[in-house]
């Protein structure tokens, strides 16, 4: 039932549609004023995202850092639950919310992502098409007497304008790429993201794991039909995190031992100093994340 | 009653639990976690209400709050009488 689809994307469209708009008018900015191509005008509009986006990230590791001066108290806790990892997270969350830190992420910019790469996704099959192509695209989309009407979506850049959606080796940032093209970007995003969870990740579970790694094998069917100019923002947001999490991850001394970290988890000399600076009472301490917590113990509380 | 429809509303966020939440980094800054916390929410208050109280937690597990310990029956939304499910969870 197609018509069903096309509804439910009607829906999604119209509500996104100032998300849209803002979107559009940063692109259409970077590309008209400040004159860089489609390509790098995505790849800047990416960035404009992740630059919103840095606060929220740093004050995130600001509280990880303050967390380092109540390891003492933290080790107390985990000593005292030790058979009950149920009744650990709970006293450990009042701990941290009495304290007013926590080492967590929060679950709210994951999800501020997906409006943001919905509207990428729409924009970039029709309305940015028309400012790309020019707007023989959407007579062609809409058809006329000689040429049978074809929806905007599948309108490629080179029938009406050749080389305007051009990127590097992508030829049409506004369709889905075929053939090499589309290997090389999905082996570039397969790459980035895998480099990214497994910088970002703190998990010593073997399941876990193996689904971090699969995971990025499985949107590859997923997003193979996508608009090339969604694939080159994903895998430049991917490479923005590796990026920020490198210098968030050596300036607290937390850079894992095959990136050139300290295997004994002891704070280099730039992390001791950057927080003493920042938190004024934090000593050396040991910075093995309270996330350790988190591993498998054996449950034998009965707590639904 | 519904019971079943319940459990379909929530099978999303149980597909999430199982199969993309172990591949990213633990994002939740609250004990239960905020999927946690939405699926048993749809089970004691019903679909609507139960996706009003998940969505609202989703706002508050902001880079901002202090995130912590926040059980189901400690929201302040709805009232408890509302609660038409027969397992009722530990009130701690």
């Amino acid at each position: 039932m197609p018509f069903i689809t096309a509804g439910i994307e009607n829906i999604f469209e119209s509500i996104l549609s100032p998300l849209i708009a803002v979107f559009q008018a940063i692109l259409i900015f970077f590309h008209d004023t400040v004159g860089i191509g489609w390509g790098l005008a995505i790849i800047a509009l990416t960035m404009v995202v992740r630059i919103v986006l840095l606060p929220l990230t740093i004050k995130q590791f600001r509280s990880m850092q303050a967390l380092q001066t109540l390891s003492p108290q933290i080790k107390d806790l985990q000593a005292k639950y030790k058979g009950d990892k149920q009744r650990l997270n709970q006293e450990m969350m009042k701990f941290y919310q009495e304290n007013k830190v926590n080492p967590f992420g929060s679950c709210l910019p994951l999800i501020a992502q997906i409006p943001v790469f919905i509207s990428l996704f729409y924009m970039l099959r029709a309305p940015l098409k028309v400012d790309i192509c020019g707007p023989e695209s959407a007579i062609l989309a809409v058809g006329n007497a000689a040429t049978p009407p074809t929806g905007l979506d599948t309108t490629y850049c080179q029938a009406v304008d050749p080389g305007s959606a051009q990127f590097l080796f992508i030829p049409d940032l506004t369709a889905p790429s075929v053939g090499w093209v589309l290997i090389l970007l999905l082996v570039l995003y397969v790459a980035s993201q895998l480099l990214s969870s497994l910088l970002m990740s703190v998990t010593s579970d073997r399941n876990q794991k193996i689904i971090m790694i699969a995971l990025p094998f499985v949107f590859v069917f997923f997003i193979k039909g996508f608009p090339a100019g969604l694939m080159v923002y994903w895998i430049t947001t991917n490479f923005w995190t590796v990026g920020q999490q490198y210098f968030l991850k050596r300036a607290t001394g937390q850079l894992p031992p095959w990136l050139g970290g300290n295997p004994d988890g002891l704070p280099s000399a730039p992390a001791a100093v950057a927080a003493t600076a920042g938190g004024g009472s934090s000593k050396s301490q040991p910075s093995s994340p309270p996330p350790a917590a988190r591993k498998k113990k054996k449950r034998s509380g009965k707590r639904s | 009653m519904g019971t079943s429809i319940r459990r379909a509303a929530s099978l999303p966020i149980v597909a999430y639990q199982r199969f993309v939440s172990p591949a990213i980094p633990r994002r939740c800054k609250y004990e239960p976690t905020c999927s946690a916390y939405a699926a048993q929410s749809i089970a004691e208050y019903g679909i609507l209400r139960g996706l009003v109280l998940g969505a609202w937690r989703l706002l508050r597990c902001n880079p901002f709050s202090h995130g912590g310990f926040d059980p189901v029956s400690d929201q302040t939304l709805f009232d408890r009488h509302h609660v038409s499910s027969n397992d009722s969870h530990a009130t701690d």
